[in-house]
C-alpha cells in the first residue's frame, strides 16, 4: 500500500462525514416541515433524494480525483525520495572531502612551521658564525696590535727596534769614547815627546859638562885624572842617554803614527757608524709609523667589520620577527579548520537526516579527481590516509558504530 | 650569573623566535610547549619569568598563570602573556588570573626586551 494512501483516505472520510451531516440535516429539516406545513414535504423529499443522488456522484467523483490524486502525490514523493537520497549522497560525498582538506592544512601548516624552523637555524648559526669570526679578528689584532693591560707583537716589535737603535747609539757611543782615549794618548805621546827634547838638551848639556870637566881634569893634571875618568863616564853615559832619547822619539813618533791612523780610522767610522744609525734610526721610525698606519688601518677594518656583523645580527633579528609570520599562519589556518569540522559534522548530520544512505561514496574517490589534482607525494599521502580513515569511520558506521570526528 | 627565562609556546616558530631574542640579550632559556609542560618543569627549577602563549593545547596560557600563582616560590614571579591585538579580553583574564605583563604578537626583539628588562636584569 502506498504510504501516502492513508492520508488521503482520512481526507475523503472527512469529506463523507460533512456530507451525511448535510443529510441528516437535510432530514430533520424534512421532519421539521412535515409537522409545520404538508406542503413542503414534496419539495423537502426533492431535496432529499437530489442530496443523495449529489451524494452519490460525488463520491465517486471524490474517489476518483483521490486516487489521481494520490498518483501525483505517490510520483512527487518518489521524485523527493530520489532527490533527498542524491542531495544526502553530495552532501555526504562534500563532508567526506572536508578532513581530506583539514589534513591538508595541516600537513601545510606542519611543512610550514618545519621550514620555519629550518630557516631560523640557519639564520641562528650565520649570526654565530659572524659573531665567531668577528670575536676570532678581534683576538688576532689584539695579539697582534695589543689590549689594553696585554703587549702585543707590535708593540714587543718597536721596543726591539728602538733597542736596535739604541744600541747603536751606545756603540757609537763607545766607538767616540774610544776615540777621546785615543786623542788623550795622542796628547800623552806628544807630552812623552816633550819630555825626551828636554831629556836630550839635559845629555847635551851633560856631554857638555862631560868635555868641559875632562878639559879641566887634563889641566890639573894627575890631581885630575880620578876627576877625568868621571868625566869620561859621564859623557858615555850622556851618549847613551842621548841614544836612548832617539829611540824613545822614533818609538814615540811610531806610537804617534799609528795611534793617529787609528784616530783617523775611527773617526771614519764614526762618521760612517753615525750616518748609518741616523739612517736606521730613520729606516725604524718610518718603518715604525707605516707599523703604527697598518695597525690603525686595520684597527678601521676591524671595527667595520664588527659593525658589518652587528648590522647583520640586527638584519637577521628582524628576519626572525618576521619568522612569526608562521604562527600567524598557523592560527589563521587553525580558525579555518575548526569551523570546517564543524560544518562537516552539519552537512553529516543533514545527511542523515534526508536519508539513509545505502551506498558509500568513498569507492567513488579511491584515487579520482583529487588524486589527480595533488600534485605533491605529501599531499596525495594526506588524501590516501584520510579516504582510509573514513572508509573504516563508514564501515563502522555500517556496524552502528560512529564516525570519530574527534579527530579533528 | 644569568637569568633564566621560560617561554611556553606550542609553536615551534615562536619558540624559537623568542629564545633567540633573549639568548643574544644574555638570558638563558627554557622552552615549553604547552601548560602542562611548563609546570612539569618548573618543579626543581629556578626561574626568573615567564613568558606564555595564551591558546595552548592541555593547559591554556590562563589555567597556567594560575597555577603557577599557586606555587610556592612563583607568586611573585613575573608572567608576561604573549597576546594579539583581538585578546583585549584575553589580557584582563589573564591580569585577574595573576598575569604582570603582555606583549601583542608580532614584535621585535626590542619590544620583547624592553618588556623583559621590566621586571628583570
Amino acid at each position: 500500500m502506498d504510504k501516502y494512501q492513508p492520508n488521503l483516505n482520512r481526507k475523503l472520510l472527512a469529506v463523507k462525514i460533512l456530507l451525511v451531516q448535510l443529510g441528516v440535516l437535510g432530514a430533520t429539516w424534512v421532519s421539521l416541515a412535515a409537522n409545520g406545513a404538508i406542503r413542503f414535504i414534496i419539495p423537502s423529499v426533492a431535496c432529499l433524494v437530489a442530496g443523495t443522488a449529489f451524494f452519490l456522484i460525488f463520491s465517486k467523483w471524490a474517489g476518483s480525483l483521490a486516487r489521481q490524486h494520490n498518483d501525483v502525490v505517490n510520483s512527487q514523493a518518489r521524485q523527493m525520495d530520489e532527490l533527498a537520497r542524491k542531495t544526502g549522497m553530495f552532501l555526504r560525498e562534500r563532508a567526506q572531502l572536508i578532513p581530506v582538506f583539514v589534513n591538508q592544512l595541516q600537513e601545510t601548516v606542519k611543512q610550514t612551521e618545519e621550514a620555519a624552523l629550518g630557516i631560523g637555524e640557519g639564520f641562528m648559526k650565520i649570526v654565530e658564525r659572524a659573531r665567531s669570526q668577528t670575536g676570532r679578528a678581534s683576538d688576532v689584532f689584539a695579539q697582534f696590535a695589543g689590549s689594553e693591560g696585554n703587549t702585543s707583537l707590535v708593540d714587543s716589535s718597536k721596543k726591539s727596534l728602538r733597542e736596535v737603535t739604541g744600541s747603536l747609539e751606545d756603540l757609537n757611543g763607545l766607538v767616540r769614547e774610544v776615540l777621546s782615549d785615543i786623542e788623550v794618548f795622542m796628547r800623552d805621546a806628544e807630552n812623552i815627546k816633550s819630555i825626551t827634547t828636554e831629556i836630550e838638551y839635559i845629555s847635551d848639556r851633560t856631554n857638555l859638562i862631560a868635555l868641559n870637566a875632562a878639559i879641566e881634569a887634563a889641566r890639573a893634571g894627575e890631581h885630575g885624572r880620578g876627576f877625568a875618568i868621571v868625566a869620561e863616564e859621564i859623557k858615555k853615559l850622556s851618549e847613551r842617554t842621548n841614544k836612548a832619547v832617539v829611540e824613545i822619539q822614533r818609538i814615540i813618533q811610531k806610537v804617534q803614527s799609528d795611534i793617529h791612523s787609528s784616530h783617523s780610522r775611527a773617526e771614519g767610522k764614526i762618521s760612517e757608524s753615525s750616518r748609518k744609525t741616523s739612517n736606521a734610526e730613520e729606516i725604524v721610525e718610518t718603518a715604525l709609523r707605516n707599523l703604527d698606519d697598518a695597525v690603525r688601518l686595520a684597527g678601521s677594518k676591524l671595527a667595520a667589520l664588527s659593525r658589518e656583523a652587528e648590522t647583520l645580527v640586527n638584519d637577521i633579528s628582524g628576519i626572525m620577527v618576521s619568522m612569526q609570520f608562521q604562527d600567524i599562519t598557523r592560527q589563521r589556518i587553525e580558525h579555518v579548520t575548526a569551523p570546517l569540522a564543524t560544518l562537516k559534522e552539519d552537512m553529516e548530520g543533514l545527511s542523515g537526516s534526508i536519508g539513509d544512505m545505502e551506498k558509500s561514496m568513498l569507492d567513488r574517490f579511491d584515487g579520482g579527481a583529487l588524486a589527480g589534482l595533488y600534485t605533491m607525494k605529501s599531499e596525495r599521502d594526506v588524501l590516501a590516509r584520510t579516504l582510509n580513515e573514513d572508509a573504516k569511520a563508514v564501515a563502522n558506521e555500517r556496524d552502528g558504530g560512529e564516525i570519530p570526528w574527534a579527530k579533528l | 650569573m644569568g637569568k633564566t627565562v621560560m617561554i611556553v609556546d606550542d609553536s615551534a616558530s615562536m619558540r624559537q623566535v623568542v629564545g633567540f631574542a633573549l639568548k643574544d640579550a644574555g638570558f638563558d632559556v627554557i622552552a615549553a610547549v604547552d601548560g602542562k609542560d611548563a609546570v612539569g618543569k618548573l618543579t626543581g627549577t629556578k626561574v626568573d619569568m615567564i613568558i606564555t602563549d595564551l591558546n595552548m593545547p592541555n593547559l591554556n596560557g590562563i589555567e597556567l598563570i594560575k597555577q603557577v600563582r599557586r606555587t610556592d616560590g612563583y607568586r611573585f614571579t613575573p608572567i608576561i602573556m604573549l597576546t594579539t591585538e583581538s585578546q583585549e579580553s584575553s589580557k584582563a583574564e589573564g591580569r585577574q588570573a595573576g598575569a604582570s605583563g603582555w606583549i601583542v604578537k608580532p614584535f621585535t626583539p626590542d619590544q620583547l626586551l624592553g618588556v623583559v628588562k621590566k621586571f628583570i636584569r
